[in-house]
């Protein structure tokens, strides 16, 4: 028995030599010209312009919705229906989409597994944005053949180019206007990754590379997205009930270390852009929240995205569930496109409901469905919980108490600031900047 | 102690086996400390492995100034552990970007991480002396400002460093010893 510890150190050591290594000189050199045959057949792709499709060699798409091809074993997902969906980030200040796969079949509770090339939005120089399966995102799926992988792509995207096969994209209600999806099924043991082409980390296996393609069958270059959060994005001010160690953490048997005499975090919310109440609920508890002081505008998201304000975890009756405000993200004011995929609630006017399931091979086995109502030019959005009725009620007993679109601060501002921070300065003064880009 | 590289050093240097040498300064720590909020092996081992990946990414970002290096592991993997609650899952992205293998586990691997988690870090805080355990808590665990701490224990910030970084020097000693 090798030690597992010793086993990492030997993976993290590997790891540390490959990003040791000095980069290629020709990073790109993957995009680079195409040969005179191909670059006349794409200058006739462009000629004839909407006759690109007919003239590439197009697959379909799988739906989003479907059933894995072959007969229901138990020892694969051969048989298994599949449902991919997306749901809105709901963290303070962040901005993007979280892509998710659930697989039912008879028999069993079901796998799934939420994850991705990276929770995000498309933009311009980064159009996928979702797909995948992370290492470690669901075991039981890996171990079954892991059949069904999708691609979410910006509006730019026409088809993606997937080893020898061309996968024509499309829309559909179930994604964030504007934005594309391409599924496919394959046949690999073990974790994939896939990977807009020219990204490929040293040394992973099982790699499906994308290339995105424009109607012309032009190839969109890609660039890497920062392996951090966005510089611009506003720092989340954390908070957490003094009651909250024995409540909100969802392990058996655990709880926060240290809840004495020291405990000095925020109790409550801080002052921010949206703050919520709650009336008429006398069970529901605050728990655990972020709030943010200013909203930068996602000026280079390319199709629908929204940008939360506010989120809070409430528990009712020993559920979690979380809560947000989520604006537009592109002119935070105007109305929000709507929930991808959600359907209005019987009975409950302005209400709509985006229904996940459970996630049962994940760490804590919750719900993540997503039930949201119109205020305004914002969603309230309530997360999880028992089901659909609970998150109904929470729903009903939030209100957004402040939305104060007047701390708009623009991206400069927000270099400004967060230079100001980096070098132990309050960076206040930038804040005095506000408006768009 | 004496004669030791500085973790600053070890992060910087651009050398593997350098990165080799923090991981085991600091492996016991971690693994203590995420054993500590965390009952599965497995998952605690996910989760290590996300903390020193993550750790390895963004090595160049560790600042000497701001606390010692297991102060900053240990904040990348607090957050990691909350941010796994609250989406569900351990998050992997930075050993997949790093082109990191999963490890396949077996029992006897597991029981292996299952005694090394289950190291009770409130015995090993419990073993330091009372200003140090507070100075340790509030700036690791809770994430106050040092300026906050001297504030509130009226000491000045560099006594308050002083405290975190002695106190989770001995924490590591003593978790090594195991």
């Amino acid at each position: 028995m090798k030690d597992p510890f010793v086993i990492l150190r030997d993976e993290l050591v590997e790891a540390a030599e490959r990003v040791a290594l000095p980069a290629p000189r020709k990073r790109w050199g993957w995009l680079r010209r195409p040969s005179r045959p191909v670059a006349v057949l794409l200058a006739a792709l462009v000629i004839a312009g909407s006759a690109a499709a007919a003239i590439l060699s197009l697959s379909a798409s799988q739906p989003l919705v479907g059933r894995v091809p072959g007969a229901f074993s138990s020892a694969s997902l051969a048989g298994f229906g599949y449902t991919i969906r997306v749901s809105p980030g709901l963290g303070a200040g962040g901005a993007g989409w979280q892509p998710w796969i659930v697989y039912s079949g008879p028999g069993t509770s079901g796998y799934g597994q939420t994850g991705g090339v990276s929770a995000g939005y498309p933009s311009a120089t980064a159009p996928v944005f979702g797909g995948g399966s992370p290492p470690g995102g669901c075991i039981p799926c890996y171990a079954r053949g892991n059949p069904v992988e999708y691609v979410l792509t910006g509006p730019q995207v026409f088809a993606v180019r997937i080893g020898s096969q061309t996968i024509r994209t499309f829309t559909s209600r179930a994604l964030p206007t504007g934005d594309r999806a391409a599924v496919f099924f394959i046949h690999a043991r073990g974790p994939v990754s896939v990977l807009p082409a020219g990204e490929r980390p040293p040394g992973i296996k099982n790699v499906i590379f994308v290339v995105p393609l424009a109607r012309s069958g032009r190839v969109i270059a890609t660039e890497p997205k920062p392996n951090v959060a966005p510089w611009y994005e506003p720092l989340p001010s954390t908070w957490m009930a003094p009651d909250a160690s024995t409540r909100w953490w969802p392990l058996p048997g655990g709880s926060m270390p240290y809840h004495g005499r020291g405990y000095h975090q925020p109790a409550h919310p801080g002052p921010g852009v949206c703050e919520l109440s709650q009336h008429g609920l006398p069970a529901l508890h605050a728990q655990f929240g972020e709030t943010i002081a200013w909203i930068t505008p996602v000026k280079d998201a390319l199709g629908e995205v929204f940008l939360s304000c506010i989120d809070a975890e409430y528990y009712l009756h020993g559920w979690p569930i979380e809560a947000a405000v989520l604006l537009d993200g592109r002119q935070p004011g105007q109305v929000p496109g709507p929930i991808p995929g959600a359907r209005p609630v019987p009975g409950q006017p302005g209400i709509v409901d985006l229904p996940t399931g459970h996630f049962p091979s994940s760490l804590f086995s919750r719900n993540f469905g997503v039930t949201a109502k119109r205020v305004g030019d914002a969603w309230l959005v309530a997360q999880g919980g028992y089901d659909l009725a609970q998150r109904v009620q929470v729903l009903n007993a939030l209100r957004i108490s402040k939305l104060d679109l007047h701390h708009l601060v623009s991206l400069r501002a927000a270099r400004c600031w967060w230079n100001h921070v980096n070098r132990g300065e309050s960076g206040r003064a930038c804040l005095g900047e506000s408006g768009g880009q | 102690m004496r004669g030791e590289r500085a973790d600053a050093e070890l992060l910087s240097s651009g050398l593997a086996s350098d990165f080799g040498c923090f991981y085991d300064r600091h492996v016991g720590a971690v693994t203590a400390f995420v054993g500590s909020w965390i009952g599965q092996p497995d998952v605690a081992f996910d989760l290590v492995a996300e903390t020193f990946a993550r750790a390895l990414e963004r090595r160049l970002q560790y600042d000497p100034s701001k606390g010692p290096g297991v102060a900053w592991l240990l904040g990348i993997a607090r957050n990691l552990v909350i941010d796994s609650a609250r989406r569900g899952q351990v998050e992997s992205e930075s050993r997949a970007r790093l082109g990191m293998r999963r490890v396949e586990l077996d029992d006897e691997q597991l029981e292996v991480i299952a005694d090394r988690a289950d190291v009770r870090l409130r015995d090993a805080l419990a073993s330091l002396e009372a200003f140090q355990r507070e100075a340790v808590i509030r700036r690791v665990v809770l994430e106050e400002s040092y300026r906050t701490l001297a504030a509130d224990l009226r000491c000045s910030e560099q006594v308050v460093r002083k405290r975190v970084s002695r106190g989770l020097a001995r924490l590591r000693e003593g978790l090594e010893r195991r």
